[in-house]
C-alpha cells in the first residue's frame, strides 16, 4: 500500500485546519508583518486546494522560522540559511507534495545566498518566500543584506556603507521563473500572489515585504504601496525578461527613497522545472522516489546485475 | 601463499596510467587471477609523477609489498621512483626512442621497446601503453588474448576499428618481444584458474551497497576520493528508480540528502574531510529531528586541502564527536573492500531502525585501490533491509495523543519513536533543529528536555542490546601478542602476520569495523602481555577510544607519511615495538 494517501486527496479544506491545536496565537511582535504572509498562506492553500496533509514548509532560522508553529502542515525548520536545499530534495523525492519553503532576508540573501542563486538557476518546483524586513529582528536589531545604505544599528551605528542586495533582480539573474513582490500591509494581493506562486510549476520567488515595528523603526510601513499592474505609471510585460529587469531595477532604486512597489515582476511558464526536465529525459522516475519501497512486488529490486559491470 | 607478481605503469599525469592499468587488472581478472592494485600518485619530487601498481597472484591478495618485478616506465623518473623497490629479478619496459635516455641499473633486465613506433604501425602513437601491456605479457607468459574483452570495455564506445587496432598494438607489442629477447633467466608464468572474479574499488562497492540497500536519493559534491561514489551511482539508481543530484556545495548536499530522507527516500551523501567540516553544521539538526540519513567520508590526508590524494584516517574524532551539543550518532568503519559494501548495507539499516545519522568511515586506501574477490561476496540475497519505525496509513492512529496529534518524537522504552512521512494522512508534524516535545513543537521546559535528551541517547543503549557490535580476528586468538587496528590496514595485518610467522612471533590481530557504538575490548587487552594499536593517523585517534574504553596504556604504530601500511614494513614495525617499554599509565 501506498504511505501517501493524502497526496491528490479532493476534498473540502478548512482554512481552520492549518491552525494548530497547540499555540494557535503566533508569538511575534504586536504589527509585525509575519502575521500577514501567515494569513495569506492560511487563504491561499486552500484555495489551491492543497490539504496540509499534502504541504510540507521548510523554514530558516530567524522570527520567520516560527511559520512551522503556526502553521499546521508537515513542517520542517531547519538550520540557518539552509531551508532551500532540504525543500527541493524533499520535491524531488516526492513531487506529489507541495513543497514550500520560507526564511528571512538575513537567511535567503545572506548566509543561504548561494542556495538562493542555485536553486533558482536549476528552476525546481516550489515556492520560497522571504520574509524581508531589512533587519535581523530574532537577534534583536543588527544590520541585514537588504538593509538600506546609511542604515544605522547596533553593528553598524556610523550607517552601513553596504548597498543593499537587489532580491528581485538577483532572482530574474540566477533563474526563477516567477518572482513578485507583495507586502503584508496589502493582504489581498498577497493571497493572490501566494497562491499564483503555489501553482506555479517552477521556482517561484516571492520577497514579501514584513515591517518590523520593533527593530526596525526607521523604516516605512510599506504604506503607501503601489501595485505595478493596477497603477497607470507603470506599463511592462511580466513575461519580457528584459522589460521585467528594468522594472525590478526601478523598484529595488525607489524603495529606500520611500516608493514602495509590489505586484508580479516576472512569469515564464515556458521553461521546465528540474523535475520536468529530468522526466522527460527518463532520468526520474514518474511516481515519487519514496513510494517504492511500498510496492510489495518491487523485492527492493536488488539484483545480481550490480555485479556484471565488475566482471 | 602462491608466488604473486608485481607489476606497475608509471608516467606522468595524462599519460593514460590509470586506464592502462585497470586494462591489465581486469584482464587478470578475467583469467581468474586475484589482484590487489594501488596507485601512486606524487612522490618525493614535485611534480606529476603517477603509477598504477597491481599485485596479483592465484590466491586472494589484500595489500601491496615492497617489491616488483615488472615494470613500465613511461619516464626516468618512474625508474628512479621504484630503485628501491626493483630486484636482480625485475624487468624493465621502456621505449629507448625516447628523447631520454634510459638509466636502469645492471642487475635489473632492460627491455628497450619502441612503443611509440609499434603504436604508430598499428594505428596511432596513442596506443603506446597497449604495445606495453602486450610487451609485459610475453615477459610474463600471460596470453595476450586475455587483453582483449579489457580492450572491448574500454574502447567499445569508440568504434570496433579502434578496438581492432589496440588488440593490433597489443600483439605487436608481444612480438617484438619475443623476437628480441629472450627471458630464459626470469621466470615469470603467470597461471591462470577457471575462477570468476568481480574488480571493484572502495567507492564502487559503498555505492553497490547503497543501491542493493535501497538507497534511491544521492546528493554530493565533488571530492577527492569519495567523487566515485556519485559517479558509480550516476546513470545506475535509475534504473532502479532513484535520482543524485549534485548540489552546488557540501553544505547543500547534506541538506539536500537531509530533504530526500524527510520525504521518505533512503539517503546519502558521500565526501572526504573537507566536506564533513561543511556537513558537520547539519549534523545536529539530523541527529535532534531523528532523520535516518547515511554520510560517507572517505578519508584523505588532513588538515585543510592537506595532501589530497593521500591516505589518511585522521577523521576518525570528527565523525565521533563533531558537532556542538551532545547527541549520539553511530559510526562504522570497513576494514576491507568488500566490507566497504557490507557496512553501507548496515549503515541503512541502523539509520531507519534508529533514526540517526550514520557515518560511514572509508580512506583513501580502500577507495583507490581495485580488489579481486569471488561474487558471492556481496550474496546480494544475504542484503535485509530493516525501515524500524516508519509508519505506515493503518498504522498512524496508534501514535496519536489525545487530540489526535502525531507524535513524532514520542518517548518510548527503547528510544526510538514513530516516523510519519509527509503525504500521511493524520500524520502531519512539524520537526525543528530547537529541543523539542513529543509533538515536535519547541520547548524549553525542563521536564521535556531532560526526557528527549534520555530518549534520544536510549537508542544507544538500545543499539548496543539488538545488535552485535563484534569484531574481526586473525592470526592466533591465544597469543600474548595483541595488534588492534581500524579501517583499511587490516589487509596490511593478515599479511604481515604470514611474516612474523616465519620469526616465529605469534599474534591475534582484531580489526574492529565498529567505531560507536564499539565493541568492549577490556577482557582481550587485559589477556594480553602487549596491546599495540595500528593507524594511520600521527596522534592515535583510535588508541585513544580504546585507552579510554579499557583504562589501559597500549603502544601505538601510527603512520602519517601519506602511504598506506605495507605487510613487510608493518610486521618489522610490530616485532619492534613488541620489545619496546610500555608508555607510563
Amino acid at each position: 500500500m501506498s504511505a501517501f494517501n493524502a497526496i491528490g486527496d479532493e476534498r473540502e479544506i478548512d482554512r481552520e485546519e492549518y491552525t494548530p491545536g497547540v499555540e494557535p496565537q503566533p508569538t511575534w511582535c504586536p504589527g509585525c508583518g509575519d502575521f500577514g504572509v501567515l494569513k495569506s498562506l492560511k487563504q491561499a492553500l486552500p484555495e489551491v486546494g492543497r490539504t496540509p496533509e499534502e504541504t510540507l514548509v521548510c523554514t530558516g532560522i530567524g522570527c520567520s522560522g516560527k511559520l512551522n508553529s503556526y502553521l499546521d502542515t508537515y513542517g520542517f525548520h531547519t538550520i540557518h540559511g539552509r531551508s532551500l536545499p532540504v525543500a527541493r530534495a524533499a520535491k524531488l523525492a516526492n513531487d506529489g507534495l507541495e513543497v514550500i519553503a520560507a526564511g528571512g532576508d538575513g537567511d535567503g540573501y545572506g548566509i543561504g545566498g548561494n542556495h538562493f542563486i542555485h536553486t533558482a538557476r536549476e528552476n525546481h518546483d516550489m515556492t520560497y518566500i522571504v520574509f524581508n524586513n531589512e533587519i535581523f529582528g530574532l537577534t534583536k536589531g543588527q544590520t541585514s543584506p537588504t538593509s538600506p545604505k546609511g542604515h544605522k544599528s547596533k553593528t553598524q551605528p556610523g550607517g552601513t556603507a553596504k548597498t543593499p542586495i537587489r532580491p528581485l533582480s538577483m532572482s530574474l539573474t540566477s533563474g526563477a521563473t516567477y518572482i513578485a513582490r507583495t507586502a503584508a500591509v496589502n493582504p489581498n494581493q498577497a493571497k493572490e500572489i501566494i497562491a499564483e506562486a503555489i501553482e506555479h510549476d517552477g521556482f517561484a520567488h516571492v520577497d514579501f515585504l514584513t515591517q518590523c515595528p520593533t527593530w526596525n523603526k526607521d523604516a516605512r510601513q510599506y504604506v503607501p504601496y503601489i501595485d505595478v499592474q493596477e497603477s497607470d505609471d507603470y506599463d511592462f510585460d511580466v513575461t519580457d525578461r528584459g522589460e521585467a529587469a528594468q522594472m525590478m531595477h526601478e523598484t529595488e532604486d525607489v524603495l529606500n527613497e520611500g516608493t514602495v512597489l509590489t505586484g508580479r515582476y516576472y512569469v515564464d511558464d515556458e521553461s521546465p522545472s528540474y523535475q520536468q526536465e529530468k522526466k522527460d529525459l527518463g532520468r526520474v522516475p514518474q511516481e515519487p522516489l519514496a513510494e517504492r519501497y511500498f510496492d510489495d512486488d518491487a523485492e527492493w529490486e536488488r539484483s545480481y546485475d550490480l555485479l556484471e559491470r565488475h566482471t | 601463499m602462491a608466488e604473486d607478481l608485481n607489476w606497475a605503469i608509471g608516467g606522468e599525469a595524462g599519460d593514460g596510467i590509470d586506464s592502462t592499468g585497470k586494462i591489465f587488472a581486469q584482464a587478470l581478472s578475467r583469467a581468474g587471477r586475484h589482484v590487489f592494485t594501488s596507485k601512486d600518485f606524487a612522490s618525493r619530487i614535485r611534480g606529476g609523477y603517477t603509477a598504477y601498481k597491481i599485485r596479483t597472484s592465484v590466491d586472494q591478495v589484500q595489500s601491496v609489498v615492497d617489491r616488483l618485478d615488472i615494470l613500465v616506465a613511461l619516464t626516468q623518473r618512474t625508474i628512479d621512483e621504484n630503485l628501491d623497490e626493483l630486484h636482480d629479478g625485475s624487468a624493465v619496459i621502456y621505449d629507448g626512442e625516447r628523447s631520454w635516455d634510459a638509466e636502469v641499473p645492471d642487475d635489473i633486465t632492460a627491455v628497450d621497446v619502441p612503443l611509440k613506433s609499434i603504436a604508430e604501425d598499428a594505428g596511432g602513437a596513442i596506443m603506446r601503453n597497449i604495445v606495453a601491456l602486450g610487451a609485459a605479457c610475453e615477459i610474463t607468459n600471460f596470453d595476450v588474448e586475455y587483453l582483449d574483452e579489457s580492450l572491448e570495455k574500454r574502447f567499445g564506445g569508440k568504434g570496433s576499428k579502434i578496438v581492432e587496432n589496440n588488440k593490433k598494438a597489443a600483439r605487436l607489442g608481444q612480438e617484438y618481444v619475443q623476437e628480441n629477447y629472450d627471458f630464459t633467466d626470469l621466470e615469470y608464468d603467470l597461471e591462470t584458474t577457471d575462477n570468476d572474479y568481480v574488480l571493484l574499488n572502495g567507492d564502487e562497492a559503498i555505492g553497490m551497497g547503497a543501491l542493493a540497500a535501497g538507497c534511491r536519493f544521492y546528493a554530493g559534491y565533488p571530492i577527492t576520493p569519495a567523487t566515485n561514489v556519485m559517479e558509480y551511482l550516476t546513470g545506475r539508481i535509475e534504473e532502479y528508480g532513484g535520482h543524485v543530484v549534485q548540489a552546488e556545495d557540501e553544505l547543500s548536499a547534506i541538506n539536500m540528502a537531509l530533504g530526500g530522507a524527510r520525504a521518505g527516500a533512503r539517503s546519502m551523501t558521500a565526501t572526504s574531510g573537507p566536506g564533513i567540516d561543511l556537513m558537520t553544521e547539519t549534523f545536529g539538526l539530523i541527529a535532534t529531528s531523528e532523520t535516518p540519513l547515511v554520510i560517507v567520508d572517505v578519508m584523505r590526508s588532513g588538515p585543510s586541502t592537506g595532501m589530497p590524494t593521500k591516505q589518511e584516517q585522521g577523521d576518525l574524532n570528527m565523525t565521533l564527536y563533531g558537532g556542538h551539543g551532545e547527541i549520539p550518532r553511530f559510526v562504522v568503519a570497513p576494514t576491507t573492500i568488500a566490507e566497504c559494501f557490507w557496512k553501507t548495507v548496515e549503515a541503512f539499516n541502523y539509520a531507519e531502525q534508529y533514526q540517526t545519522p550514520v557515518y560511514v568511515v572509508s580512506d583513501l586506501a580502500l577507495a583507490v585501490t581495485e580488489q579481486t574477490f569471488p561474487p558471492e561476496a556481496f550474496d546480494m540475497d544475504e542484503v535485509e533491509i530493516d525501515r524500524g519505525k516508519l509508519v505506515e496509513q493503518d498504522e498512524v492512529d496508534q501514535w496519536l495523543d489525545d487530540e489526535g496529534r502525531f507524535r513524532a518524537h514520542a518517548v518510548t522504552d527503547d528510544g526510538v519513536s514513530p516516523r510519519a512521512i509527509p503525504g500521511t494522512i493524520d500524520g502531519a508534524h512539524m520537526s525543528t533543529g530547537l529541543e523539542h516535545d513529543e509533538l515536535g513543537r519547541r520547548t524549553e521546559e525542563e521536564g521535556e528536555r531532560v526526557e528527549q535528551v534520555d530518549k534520544r541517547n536510549r537508542k544507544v543503549e538500545t543499539a548496543k542490546e539488538q545488535e552485535e557490535w563484534n569484531y574481526r580476528e586473525f592470526g592466533d586468538s591465544d597469543s600474548d601478542n595483541l595488534v588492534i587496528s581500524w579501517g583499511s590496514n587490516e589487509g596490511a595485518l593478515v599479511e604481515a602476520l604470514e611474516y612474523l610467522e616465519e620469526d616465529g612471533i605469534d599474534v591475534r590481530v582484531i580489526s574492529v569495523p565498529y567505531i560507536f557504538p564499539r565493541p568492549d575490548l577490556t577482557e582481550e587487552v587485559e589477556a594480553a602481555d602487549e596491546a599495540i594499536v595500528v593507524e594511520c593517523n600521527a596522534t592515535g585517534q583510535f588508541a585513544d577510544v580504546i585507552e579510554h574504553d579499557t583504562l589501559t596504556r597500549l603502544k601505538r604504530i601510527n603512520k602519517y607519511t601519506g602511504v598506506r601500511f605495507k605487510a613487510d614494513e608493518l610486521a618489522t614495525e610490530i616485532t619492534d615495538k613488541l620489545t619496546e617499554e610500555v608508555p607510563a599509565q
